[in-house]
């Protein structure tokens, strides 16, 4: 085997001249940047927000932790399948095949808990009544707000990644960052109405997942 | 690609159960050194990453002659080479090479596919085209496999311009269509097609 063979390829040549050392990348290190800035997030808006004032009665009813615990179950599942998808060879996995289909099922699985809780409720104002649209529309540019840092630390970690599946990715992450948001903004909230929940924070948390599924590959491709 | 199925075989023989009850070293899946040369590369040693991109090319002209029109196949090839460059560090040493690699070429199969079908109108250069026999039927072989899911009149012009090397005018008076139609349906058919690899993992 010759030297002479291997020296015929002017792309292979250019790309061992800008070879330089690299740190594989590390998931943990990831998941660990992830919590910390969930944490400072929490932390300051707790701080700047404050909690909602009838937080004791609140902890008490169903409705509350519905809310609190759908949003986290949700953004910790789209985070996983967002971190794990960012290896090349996870398509081929059957365990991120696994994560996707948990995924599909957890949010159907949260609307009808929320319609169960509903259903036992005993007022039923109007609909429309119940919407509260003033507030509701606050609500959604909250969750909409406190995704932003989130989504963007998930979209550089996507660029440094690379899924083979950069939609899919995309839309995990809008995912995950707007349900941590929407996870924060309930402890200020006071509305715990299921309608409520899953027209005004699910609709927050369905919108930026649009839009990073139709930002972040355009900035990530590779 | 799929190196796990052929360490299965020895598995499920006699030694099989104490073999599958100890995690496998990385060894193990590092049959041709490939995983040991990129740990090499990452901490940045010339020396081992050129023997690995020269051992990696022809891999990946294999796999890509097989899955891809022959004008398509050069630019597939570079293009996962430089993507092979720019996302080494998204390899980790602790796990298996091969599935990692597998998913890049993967990933570059689908992005020419589509760009194939935006450029539906070229012809294969006088050098890439063979009308006849054993070359063709070797040529994109998985791909013709693929094709059995497209409309027939997708498949027939596909075959006859992107892989048999035959103008677009000759494919038209062949099959009857216009040559406006053969441009659109080697463009749906090869768009089809990308999307199919894309949403079926297990196609490779």
């Amino acid at each position: 085997m010759s030297i002479e063979r291997l020296h015929s390829d002017p792309l292979i040549d250019a790309l061992v001249a800008d070879l330089g050392q690299v740190a594989p990348r590390r998931p943990g290190h990831e998941l660990l940047l992830i919590a910390g800035l969930i944490v400072v997030e929490l932390l300051l808006f707790v701080t700047l927000r404050t909690l909602r004032p009838d937080m004791p009665t609140a902890m008490a009813t169903p409705a509350f932790w519905w809310k609190s615990t759908a949003f986290a179950v949700l953004a910790l599942l789209a985070a996983a399948a967002m971190l794990v998808s960012l290896d090349p060879a996870a398509a081929s996995q059957r365990q991120s095949s696994r994560l996707w289909r948990w995924l599909g099922l957890a949010a159907p699985l949260a609307l009808a808990l929320g319609w169960l809780i509903d259903a036992g409720a005993s007022d039923r104002a109007a609909l429309l009544a119940r919407l509260e649209w003033r507030e509701g529309v606050d609500c959604l540019l909250n969750v909409g707000l406190l995704s932003l840092p989130l989504v963007l630390l998930l979209g550089v970690l996507m660029r440094r990644g690379a899924s083979t599946q950069p939609a899919r990715t995309a839309a995990a992450a809008g995912l995950a960052a707007a349900a941590f948001g929407a996870v924060i903004f309930a402890l200020h909230c006071p509305h715990d109405d299921p309608l409520y929940v899953a027209v005004w924070y699910g609709g927050g948390v369905l919108a930026v997942a649009g839009l990073a599924r139709g930002v972040l590959p355009r900035l990530t491709r590779w | 690609m799929r190196p796990s199925s052929v360490l299965a075989l020895p598995a499920a023989s006699m030694a099989g159960v104490r073999l599958a009850a100890v995690k496998a070293p990385d060894t193990y899946h590092d049959a041709h050194g490939w995983g040991a040369m990129m740990i090499a590369a990452q901490a940045g040693q010339a020396g081992p990453y050129r023997r690995l991109l020269a051992e990696l090319r022809p891999w990946l002209v294999r796999y890509f002659a097989r899955r891809l029109p022959p004008a398509s196949v050069e630019d597939a090839v570079q293009e996962t080479l430089i993507a092979i460059h720019t996302k080494r560090h998204t390899w980790q040493p602790d796990r298996p090479f091969g599935p990692w690699l597998a998913g890049i070429a993967r990933y570059k199969w689908i992005d020419r596919l589509r760009a194939a079908a935006r450029h539906a109108a070229d012809q294969l250069p006088e050098s890439l085209s063979t009308p006849d026999h054993e070359a063709a039927v070797t040529s994109a072989a998985a791909l013709h496999g693929l094709m059995a899911s497209l409309k027939p009149a997708q498949a027939d012009v596909i075959r006859l311009v992107k892989l048999d090397g035959l103008s677009i005018e000759e494919a038209a008076a062949r099959t009857g269509q216009s040559v406006a139609l053969v441009k659109v349906n080697i463009h749906r058919g090869l768009g089809r097609l990308a999307r199919i690899v894309e949403s079926t993992p297990d196609v490779d």
